[in-house]
């Protein structure tokens, strides 16, 4: 089933909290995106999944996964090969030009664009975690694509 | 590994570390321990993802045997020593070989940190000390250590407990480096016990002048034993 942007609405209850950081002593923050809801939630600890969504992927702020992090959960793992299952506007969450280091989960492929909508510049796709996406894409993701 | 298959879409569901409890949820969840157990050992795919690694100095501890200066010159002595540190791990088991789940964490963790990671490490080697006359030489080891935590995900072909995905939050271990050990050499005057324990032969030697170039330090000089 292809998810189109529509659907990621976000109810932006906890957003308010997932804002970059912006000193190197600010602390870490960990932010959740529910794409069924559009609901992020955020604490100071990686949070545990309590619903019946997977995991499909996870960005950091820096590379190793340093720094904060933003998860994003799906309805359903990714089917491969069929085209997009996903897709994630960050400039929504606060997450534009802010990745250096991401892991793939849910059997998602995941693909960076340097634009919103999936425009733009592209490096992916991204098969397993990833400790540094490289110059290309370094703090210049806008969108990621979930395959 | 991680198995890829485009024919697999699940309607999944997730159980986190807090749910696995044992106690409150006995029959429908199932034990951290026994999903680890199916990791590479009944899933498609077992994939630790890392999420923090942190970098401290093991406690310091003495490693072979002491050096006993009886006499009243500077000695070298050569002491051979070898010591293993193991690791450890937030599930309280000893990783070995056939736990598959060791083996994707060892993966995982040298992919992302670039730094090797093993359950155990032996350190085996020979240093000599220069002791000062009546004096007690040790050599003290302090192995580096880094501890890893992340989050496993298990993906199970058939329902597990109900489940195609589970996850097991906040696993974290602890093992040894295979680098930058830190070995100190240590010197201190010995006990009246310990001096007691001279050789007879050997402690006269306060009659014995030295012909070193580096003198013995005065206060050592000073302090032959009583009576002798």
């Amino acid at each position: 089933m292809r998810r189109t942007v529509a659907t990621l609405i976000a109810l932006v209850a906890g957003l308010a909290i997932c804002t970059p950081a912006t000193a190197s002593a600010a602390p870490a923050t960990h932010c959740t995106l529910r794409l069924e809801t559009g609901v992020v939630t955020c604490g100071a600890r990686l949070a545990a999944v309590t619903n019946n969504d997977v995991i499909i992927g996870r960005v950091f702020d820096d590379q190793n996964y340093g720094g904060s992090s933003f998860t994003i959960t799906g309805s359903h793992p990714c089917k491969n090969g069929n085209g997009r299952d996903f897709g994630v506007q960050l400039a929504k969450y606060g997450w534009a030009n802010r990745i250096s280091s991401l892991q793939a989960w849910g059997n998602c492929w995941l693909n960076l664009y340097s634009g919103p909508n999936y425009n733009g510049d592209h490096d992916g796709e991204f098969k397993a975690d990833t400790p540094y996406v490289g110059p290309l894409m370094d703090k210049r993701t806008q969108s990621i694509g979930f395959d | 590994m991680r198995i890829r298959s485009t024919l697999t879409f699940v309607v999944a569901a997730v159980a986190a570390l807090g749910i696995v409890t044992p106690a409150a949820h006995a029959d429908s969840t199932p034990t951290v321990r026994e999903l680890l157990d199916k990791c590479d050992n009944g899933t498609d795919s077992c994939v630790f993802h890392p999420s923090s690694r942190t970098e401290f100095g093991g406690a310091r501890h003495q490693v072979g045997r002491n050096a006993n200066n009886c006499s009243t010159v500077n000695q070298n002595e050569s002491i051979a020593w070898s010591d293993t540190t193991g690791g450890s791990n937030s599930i309280g088991i000893t990783i070995t070989a056939e736990y598959k789940f060791g083996e994707e964490f060892s993966v995982a963790v040298s992919a992302t940190y670039e730094h090797t990671w093993t359950w155990s490490h032996t350190v085996t080697r020979t240093d000599t000390l220069t002791t000062p006359p009546w004096s007690v030489g040790q050599i003290f080891h302090a192995p580096q250590m880094q501890r890893v935590t992340g989050t496993y995900e298990l993906h199970f072909g058939k329902k597990f407990y109900g489940h195609y995905y589970w996850y097991v939050n906040n696993f974290s271990a602890t093992g040894p480096e295979d680098t930058d050990d830190a070995v100190t050499f240590f010197t201190r005057a010995m006990t009246g016990d310990e001096r007691n324990r001279c050789p007879k032969s050997v402690s006269t030697a306060k009659e014995f002048v030295s012909t070193e170039s580096t003198p013995a330090q005065p206060a050592l000089v000073a302090s032959v034993r009583p009576g002798d």
